[in-house]
């Protein structure tokens, strides 16, 4: 009982390797590869003593040359009457053939869960599809992007995962699929929670003769983060392309207005009539304001190619001049308290930032308040290096935590048709762009209204 | 789920002090059937699967919680949290009596004594420590195991169904044994035979008995003199049982040592 071999057939010394009189000196454990005789020990003869037999388990004899010989081993416990102890019969069944092909199998096995490691924890979804639409496999990247689990959408039909509009398209891709015609298609899908999803969808049919279309499979990719990004880019091209076509304008008035200038400086020398005199040099003024506009404008779309040393103070008077007569207009009080030294930084990048903060704010301040552009000396917390601290505070309505918190996503706008979105999103990629960072307080508490945002740069970036 | 389902525990016998056998690797609680009904009369004594073996829980199971012996040490313990049970004596064979430390370790006043039937705190040899097997060795009870997984889930499971003249549940039970899922089984393999837990043996607190067999190809002599050696209040008994399932090949001899340490002054002839 403990594996003593007792009686040896010639095909099983054969097998083994061994003679009549070595094989009774041993155990049929000591006959087995190492891991076979553990197997023997743990699982095997404890599960042969309770139960009584045991068939077609594989082992390997090791032969005395260290060959290997696979086997087949039926087992049979035999109790002698009124005795305790009992005997083993072994059947033993060279297995040569067998093993390879077992081998084989197990090695495609193998291979098949490996893709279908990779299937299952694919981003994108990867979905087998029955002839007639039903859902037959559904991987993890399909649960992200519909929102089902698994057990749900087995069995679903997969027109129901695509929205109204994507439907009749569906149905020619079906009839595509049929002649067994790859589909590739972009379409709108539907969530669990009804919300529609982007989606490009890839379609493989799979036919059997005679050319019966037996299933497909799909392959789909949420567009979403494309779709957005696309959105995004459009708008920036949008922006860009009416910013060169106001800089050409203001470049084409440029001319006519030293004309008009020029014109009114003679005028103002001949004009004798002591009334017409204010009247004259008020037009200069409105000119004035006119060809700084013009200039203005044309600066704020020039692209600087490097980085020069900006005065904050006058660069503030700048934006401010911009936005002058329409926060004069709206009372609002603007302050210029620059107090800094210069920030080396890319002028036209911290202009279009701050006319973007200063028209949120004026935004913000439809009946009125205060508007201050602030600059400090201050330190990196880090770094402890030099560092400029620009704010752009308002007495405005202020902003609930829900805006904030996605205040710099594209597209989120509170304005309505008038708002792009887009302006603290380029703002925050400008401010990253200086290697500057910012930050966002705002408080809608009756009485303290309003809104600071703080920004930090390096005041002298390597 | 509580342990005592997921663990499939059976309780059996009445006395006053408790009793607790734990499986080895390969099989079940079917193993101690030979043993149990020389103790039930005087002990309550608790068998129960691990998750993975018998007719445990195997929804139970967690890949990470059971990477290591401390998982099923942790089972034991909350067994015997969920029974309300301590000073309890635990009988663990193979890998069990490493689980079985580790448990009494951690929750000293739950175990009082430990019985480590064929014990290795290591299977895989390491510079001068011995344990009887190499790295590839085990990678070839991994291959056994892959190439019997059809005939093994074959053999565990139709039997069960087949049986239909004997309807009694009893019966279908019977057949089960030493059931294992395949897929789990490697894993417990695994575990059981490449745990490296020797640094833990010095802090094993309770009183302590190893039963080494003759002839044990997987725990060898050399292997219980250590766990003996490290282990402070314990002693050796070599039996002369071969094999490394003595419980079930020589049930006799191991009920009569059990009594023997389990209680010292009386056992030894009236068992016999």
């Amino acid at each position: 009982m403990d594996g003593t071999v007792l009686y040896a057939n010639r095909a099983f010394l054969r097998q083994a390797g061994r003679d009549h009189h070595e094989i009774l000196t041993l155990r049929f454990q000591e006959l087995l590869s190492p891991g076979g005789a553990i197997f023997y020990e743990t699982q095997f003869a404890p599960s042969l003593l309770l139960r009584g037999s045991l068939e077609e388990i594989s082992f390997e004899l090791a032969r005395p040359g260290g060959e290997r010989t696979p086997i087949f081993v039926n087992a049979t416990l035999r109790r002698e009457e009124g005795d305790s102890s009992a005997h083993i019969l072994l059947a033993a069944f060279g297995a040569s053939q067998r093993r390879l092909y077992e081998s084989e199998l197990l090695r495609a096995r193998r291979d098949s869960e490996q893709i279908g490691e990779v299937v299952r924890r694919s981003s994108d979804a990867i979905i087998r599809l029955s002839s007639n639409d039903f859902v037959e496999s559904w991987n993890w990247g399909a649960q992200q992007i519909f929102g089902f689990p698994a057990d749900e959408a087995i069995g679903k039909p997969f027109r129901s995962l695509i929205s109204e509009q994507g439907r009749t398209h569906f149905d020619e891709a079906i009839e595509k699929l049929k002649r067994g015609v790859e589909v590739v298609t972009d379409t709108v899908g539907v969530r669990a929670n009804g919300e529609p999803v982007d989606v490009s969808v890839s379609m493989t049919p799979h036919l059997e003769a005679p050319g019966i279309l037996v299933g497909y499979s799909a392959i789909i990719r949420d567009l979403t983060a494309r779709k957005r990004a696309e959105k995004a880019l459009l708008q920036t091209e949008k922006l860009a392309s009416v910013g060169r076509l106001a800089s050409s304008i203001a470049h084409e008035i440029n001319n006519p207005l030293e004309a008009v200038t020029n014109l009114l400086y003679i005028l103002e020398t001949r004009v004798t009539d002591e009334a017409l005199k204010p009247l004259v040099s008020a037009a200069q003024e409105e000119l004035a304001r006119v060809s700084q506009i013009a200039t203005h404008t044309l600066r704020f779309h020039k692209q600087s190619s490097g980085r020069t040393e900006v005065d904050l103070r006058t660069l503030f008077d700048s934006v401010l001049g911009l936005y002058r007569a329409r926060l004069l207009n709206s009372g609002i009080t603007a302050i210029n308290a620059a107090a800094s030294g210069p920030l080396v930084c890319y002028e036209g990048e911290l202009r279009q930032i701050l006319v973007n903060l200063v028209a949120n704010a004026f935004d913000a301040m439809r009946s009125g308040g205060k508007l201050v552009l602030r600059s400090r000396d201050a330190i990196l917390p880090l770094s402890g290096r030099k560092a400029i601290r620009i704010t752009v505070a308002d007495t405005g309505s202020g902003m609930e935590s829900a805006v904030l918190q996605r205040l710099f996503e594209p597209f989120f706008s509170t304005k309505g048709i008038g708002g792009t979105g887009l302006g603290l999103w380029i703002t925050r990629d400008l401010v990253d762009k200086n290697l500057g960072s910012i930050r966002v307080r705002s408080s809608i508490h009756p009485g303290c209204t309003g809104t600071v945002i703080s920004m930090l740069f390096p005041s002298q970036p390597d | 789920m509580r342990a005592i389902q997921r663990n499939n525990v059976k309780v059996v016998g009445s006395g006053e002090q408790t009793l607790m056998f734990a499986h080895g690797y390969g099989c079940d609680q079917n193993m101690w059937r030979h043993i149990v009904p020389a103790f039930s009369d005087e002990y309550k004594v608790v068998l129960f699967d691990y998750v993975g073996s018998g007719l445990s829980d195997v929804s139970s199971f967690d890949r990470t919680r059971y990477s290591t012996l401390n998982g099923y040490a942790l089972d034991i313990l909350e067994i015997l949290s969920e029974l309300d049970l301590n000073n309890v004596h635990f009988v663990g064979h193979s890998v069990s009596s490493m689980i079985g430390a580790l448990a009494s370790i951690q929750e000293p006043k739950r175990i009082e004594t430990l019985t480590m039937i064929g014990p290795s705190p290591c299977y895989i040899n390491n510079a001068a420590y011995h344990g009887g097997f190499e790295r590839s060795d085990i990678e070839g009870l991994l291959e056994t195991l892959e190439s019997n997984h059809v005939a093994w889930s074959a053999t565990m499971a139709p039997l069960i169904m087949g049986n239909l003249e004997t309807p009694e549940l009893a019966a279908e039970l019977e057949e089960s044994f030493c059931r294992m899922d395949p897929f789990l089984a490697s894993h417990f393999a695994r575990v059981t035979f490449l745990s490296d837990n020797r640094a833990d043996l010095p802090h094993v607190t309770a009183r302590t008995l190893i039963l080494q067999c003759q002839k044990d190809v997987i725990a060898g002599l050399t292997v219980g003199e250590y766990v003996h050696q490290c282990v402070p209040n314990s002693q050796i008994v070599v039996m002369d049982a071969t094999g490394h399932c003595p419980h079930m090949s020589a049930p006799k001899e191991v009920i009569q040592e059990l009594h023997k340490f389990l209680n010292p002054r009386t056992a030894p002839t009236a068992h016999a």
